[in-house]
C-alpha cells in the first residue's frame, strides 16, 4: 500500500471512529456501574444492572410493546394503500399526474409540527387522542406519500413488456397487478417496509402529542426519564441502546437500499 | 360531434349537466381512480379535512383551556403572529440552523465520500459504519447529547479539561446552546450525504478523469471542473434531502435545550409546539402551522421544480 492510500484510511478511520464515537459511548454508558456514570472513565468490568432495571421496568416494556404494535401495524396498512397508488403513479394514465405527485410531496417535506394542533384538534373532537386508532392514523398519513415514491420507484422497474402480455391474456390492470407487479417487486416491497417500520418506530412529536399513558410509545418513555427524581444516565443509556439495536439490524439487513429510500427514491442502490 | 354542437346550442346548461355526469363517470370509470382511492380517501380525510378547519380555526381566538370562550377574530392572530418580535427571532433561529446544518454537513460528507471512493478494501464496512447515526431514533440521539455536552460530567467538557482548556456550558449558554443542537443534526444526518454522493461517484466515468491527467491539470482544477459538474444532479438530491430533513428539527432542540437558555435556541417548530401545547392556543396554533407549512413547502417546492428531480411516471 502506498503512503497516499494509507494516509485515506487513516483519516477515513478517524472519520469512523468520530460518527460511531457517540453511540459506542452511549453502550459504554449503560454497561456502567451506577457511581461511574458519571465518571468520564472508560469501562473497567462491564455490568449488566442497567439493562436488567430497565427490562424488568414494566411500563418499559409495555411501551416498548405499544411501539411495536403501532409500528407494524402503520406498515401493514400504508403498504397495501401505497402500492396501490404507487402503481397508478408508475404504470396508469391520468389527468394531471405531476401535480398530483407534487402534493405528495408537500406531505413529506412539511414539518410534522405544522400538522401538531390540526391532528390534535381531529382527534380529540373524535375521542381518539390516546388510543392506537389516532397515533396509528397520524403515522400511515406520514408514511404514505413515502411509500408511494419508493414504491413507484420499484414498480417502473419492471418490464412493461411482462404486464402487457398479461393485458393481452386478458388479465385486468388489478389482476395483472397481483399477479405479475407484486411478485416481481417483493424484494422492493419488503425494503419500503422496513424502512417505514425504522422511521415509525423512531417518531417522536406525534407520540408526545397523541399519547397520555395508554399507548405511549418508547420514544415519550424517554422523556419520563427527566422526572421530578434525580436523572438516571445509566439506565436511560441501557433503555437507549435497546430502542436503537432493532433500527440498525434492520439498517444493515438493507443497506444496499437504504440510500435510495432515505434520498426518496432519487438514487438508485449503488452497490 | 355536430348534432352535438346543434343540441349544446339549443339548451346548454343541461347539456353541461350531461357532460360532468359522463366525465365524472369516466374518472370513476378509470383504474387509475380506484387504485388511487384508497390513497384519495387518506389524504381527504386525514391531509385536507386537518388543513381545512386549521385555516379556520386559525380565524379563532381559541384556548383549549377555555373551550367555552371562543371568538371569531378574523386576521388577529396573523397579525399578532407577525407583530412579536418572538416570530421573526424564531425564524432567524431556524435559518442558521438550516444554513449551518446543511452546509456543513454537505462539505463534510463530500470530503468523505471523495476518500471512500478512492478505496477498495474495507469499503462495505466503511459504508455500514456511516450508516448507525441515521437510523437512531433522533430522541436517542437528543438525550445522548445532552448527557455529552453536560457541564460538570459531559465527555466533552472533561475532554477540553484534559488538554488543558476552559470547560464550556455548551446548553447553559445562550450564544453556544443554537450551535451544540446544530452538531447533533450534522452528526446524524452527514452520513446520508456520504451515501447519496458516495452512489453519486461511483457511476462517474472514468475517461475525463484520464484526459485531465494527460494535460497535466491539478488535482483542485480536476475536482472542479471535472468532478462538481458531473456530480451535480447528485448533489442537488443530497442538498435538497438535508434541506426538508432539517427544516422538520424538532427534537435536538426541544429535548435538548428546550428551546433555551430564554428563548436562544427558539426556532419556528419549537415556538410553534410551545404556543400549541404549552399554551394550548389553538388558534395562533393553526396560524403559526399554516405559515411553516407554506414557507418549507414554498421553499422545498421551488427547488423540486426547479432541479425538475421527482417526475411522476411514463403513461403507457
Amino acid at each position: 500500500m502506498t503512503l497516499k492510500k494509507t494516509s485515506i484510511y487513516i483519516i477515513l478511520t478517524v472519520c469512523l471512529i468520530i460518527s460511531v464515537f457517540p453511540f459506542f459511548w452511549l453502550v459504554l454508558t449503560s454497561l456502567k456501574p451506577g457511581n461511574e456514570v458519571l465518571e468520564p472513565t472508560f469501562l473497567i468490568m462491564p455490568i449488566f444492572d442497567n439493562y436488567v432495571n430497565v427490562l424488568t421496568d414494566a411500563k418499559f416494556l409495555n411501551r416498548l410493546g405499544n411501539s411495536f404494535f403501532i409500528s407494524i401495524m402503520t406498515v401493514i396498512i400504508t403498504v397495501p394503500i401505497g402500492c396501490l397508488g404507487g402503481y397508478a403513479f408508475a404504470r396508469l394514465r391520468f389527468k394531471k399526474k405531476d401535480n398530483y405527485f407534487f402534493m405528495l410531496l408537500t406531505t413529506r417535506m412539511a414539518p410534522p409540527v405544522a400538522f401538531g394542533v390540526p391532528f390534535y384538534l381531529l382527534l380529540s373532537n373524535n375521542h381518539l387522542v390516546d388510543t392506537y386508532t389516532g397515533l396509528i392514523s397520524a403515522y400511515v398519513f406520514m408514511n404514505l406519500a413515502f411509500c408511494i415514491w419508493l414504491t413507484r420507484g420499484f414498480f417502473e422497474e419492471i418490464p412493461y413488456e411482462l404486464e402487457e402480455a398479461a393485458y393481452m391474456d386478458g388479465c385486468s390492470k388489478l389482476t395483472s397487478f397481483i399477479r405479475i407487479t407484486i411478485p416481481l417487486s417483493v424484494g422492493g416491497i419488503i425494503t419500503t417496509s422496513i424502512l417505514m417500520f425504522i422511521i415509525t418506530w423512531n417518531e417522536f412529536f406525534f407520540a408526545s402529542i397523541l399519547t397520555r399513558n395508554e399507548v405511549a410509545t418508547f420514544t415519550v418513555h424517554l422523556t419520563t426519564f427527566f422526572g421530578s427524581r434525580r436523572i438516571d444516565w445509566g439506565e436511560l443509556a441501557a433503555a437507549s441502546t435497546i430502542v436503537s439495536i432493532i433500527p440498525i439490524i434492520f439498517a444493515i439487513m438493507t443497506r444496499k437500499f437504504i440510500v435510495r429510500g432515505f434520498s426518496l427514491g432519487a438514487v438508485k442502490n449503488s452497490k | 360531434m355536430s348534432s352535438q354542437t346543434d343540441y349544446q346550442l339549443t339548451s346548454l346548461p343541461n347539456n353541461k349537466l350531461v357532460k360532468k355526469r359522463r366525465s365524472f363517470s369516466r374518472i370513476v370509470k378509470n383504474p387509475a381512480f380506484l387504485f388511487l382511492l384508497p390513497t384519495i380517501i387518506v389524504f381527504v380525510l386525514l391531509g385536507v379535512y386537518p388543513t381545512v378547519s386549521a385555516i379556520w380555526t386559525s380565524l379563532l381566538s381559541y384556548n383549549l383551556t377555555e373551550p367555552s370562550n371562543v371568538e371569531f377574530v378574523f386576521l388577529q392572530n396573523y397579525i399578532s403572529i407577525f407583530k412579536e418580535g418572538r416570530f421573526w427571532i424564531a425564524l432567524w433561529h431556524s435559518a442558521q440552523f438550516v444554513v449551518t446544518g446543511v452546509g456543513l454537513s454537505f462539505v463534510i460528507g463530500l470530503f468523505i465520500a471523495m476518500l471512500l471512493n478512492k478505496i477498495t478494501r474495507f469499503k462495505t464496512f466503511y459504508q455500514v459504519g456511516f450508516l448507525i447515526p441515521m437510523v437512531i431514533s433522533p430522541t436517542v440521539a437528543a438525550y445522548n447529547f445532552k448527557f455529552m455536552y453536560n457541564y460538570n460530567f459531559g465527555i466533552f467538557n472533561s475532554l477540553l479539561e484534559k488538554v488543558g482548556l476552559e470547560r464550556i456550558d455548551f446548553l447553559g449558554n445562550s450564544a453556544t446552546a443554537l450551535w451544540a443542537t446544530v452538531v447533533i443534526d450534522i452528526w446524524q444526518w452527514t452520513p446520508l450525504v456520504i451515501l447519496i454522493l458516495l452512489a453519486g461517484l461511483e457511476t462517474l466515468p472514468k475517461e475525463p478523469y484520464e484526459a485531465a491527467l494527460i494535460d497535466g491539470a491539478s488535482p483542485l482544477k480536476t475536482f472542479f471542473s471535472i468532478t462538481i459538474p458531473l456530480l451535480k444532479p447528485f448533489i442537488i438530491i443530497a442538498i435538497l434531502i438535508r434541506l426538508m430533513d432539517s427544516l422538520k428539527v424538532y427534537e435536538y432542540i426541544q429535548l435538548v435545550t428546550a428551546s433555551g437558555p430564554g428563548t436562544s435556541s427558539e426556532t419556528l417548530n419549537t415556538y410553534l409546539a410551545t404556543v400549541g401545547f404549552n399554551w394550548f392556543e389553538m388558534g395562533s396554533g393553526s396560524a403559526l402551522g399554516l405559515i411553516a407549512l407554506n414557507i418549507t413547502s414554498l421553499l422545498s417546492l421551488f427547488l423540486v421544480k426547479k432541479t425538475n428531480m421527482f417526475k411522476a411516471g411514463e403513461e403507457h
